[in-house]
């Protein structure tokens, strides 16, 4: 699907932007791999991917592993990966506009 | 003049937030990149399994044989699926499952190969078997490895 360019502000929040980057790169992330990449504790990171939860933009499922330790895997949905390209492309688009209208010396 | 410069120093701090967010999701795409990384020495290992595998059939006994061959298969596994002990499952796609089918045919060949040298009792097919086994290993490991990268910046939408 062809994504536009939308700056989504619950997207851009820093630690939830992170949360989306790290499960654009993927099918699911783990959630302690997830915690290990924002170096946060377990409640912040669990009050992003509520907010995020809550947007529809991320479900996650538990699976148990070999070890018989159960692990929660987070995953985008379709609109949660959309949202985050378009916000993605919102973000270059912005980068373009400044990049031309900025006056060069002399001119 | 005023209102000029304060329009131009709203674009510039709009500016560099956009930057700085697109630096923040090329740094997320490093990490992921690198928890894939780590699977180049398991490419290695089990790499040098399976060339030990194959050419272990010299011995000729059934029961190596059948060791040999479990030890094979689950090299197989490891080579061309994902251990969920990176944290990450990677984006697949059709690219990827015709990867998988047409290494695993790759590396059963091989050891199928390895069975032919010990049936006709040629020694030297089931080492040079060996030999094949652990380089495509790691070459189609590698090969995995690649695509899985691929799916990572695609995935972004490339934030360059």
């Amino acid at each position: 699907m062809e994504s536009t360019a939308h700056f989504d502000e619950l997207i851009h929040a820093p630690y939830r932007l992170r949360i989306c980057s790290l499960l654009a790169a993927a099918n699911a992330v783990e959630f302690g791999t997830l915690r290990e990449a924002l170096g946060v504790s377990d409640s912040v990171l669990s009050k992003h991917l509520s907010s995020l939860s809550s947007a529809g933009y991320v479900r996650s499922s538990s699976a148990a592993s070999v070890t018989h330790r159960r692990r929660l895997w987070v995953s985008f949905t379709p609109a949660g990966r959309l949202a985050f390209q378009e916000h993605v492309k919102a973000l270059r688009e912005i980068l373009a506009t400044t990049d031309e209208s900025t006056p060069t010396d002399g001119s | 003049m005023t209102e000029r410069k304060e329009v131009v120093m709203a674009d510039d701090a709009e500016r560099d937030d956009a930057m700085q967010a697109l630096a923040d999701v090329r740094d997320q795409q490093g990490f992921v990149a690198q928890r894939f990384a780590t699977l180049r020495r398991l490419y290695l290992v089990t790499g040098l399994v399976m060339g030990a595998a194959a050419a272990i059939l010299a011995v000729g006994n059934t029961v190596v044989v059948v060791v040999a061959m479990i030890v094979y298969m689950i090299g197989v596994i490891y080579t061309l699926g994902t251990p969920t002990w990176v944290g990450v499952v990677p984006r697949d796609g059709v690219r990827s499952a015709g990867q998988v089918f047409l290494g695993a045919f790759v590396l059963l060949a091989i050891f199928a190969l390895a069975l032919v040298g010990q049936q006709l009792r040629l020694w030297w097919l089931y080492v040079a078997a060996g030999v094949i086994a652990l380089v495509t290993a790691n070459v189609v490991g590698r090969w995995r490895l690649a695509t899985i990268r691929r799916g990572i910046v695609d995935g972004a939408g490339d934030p360059r």
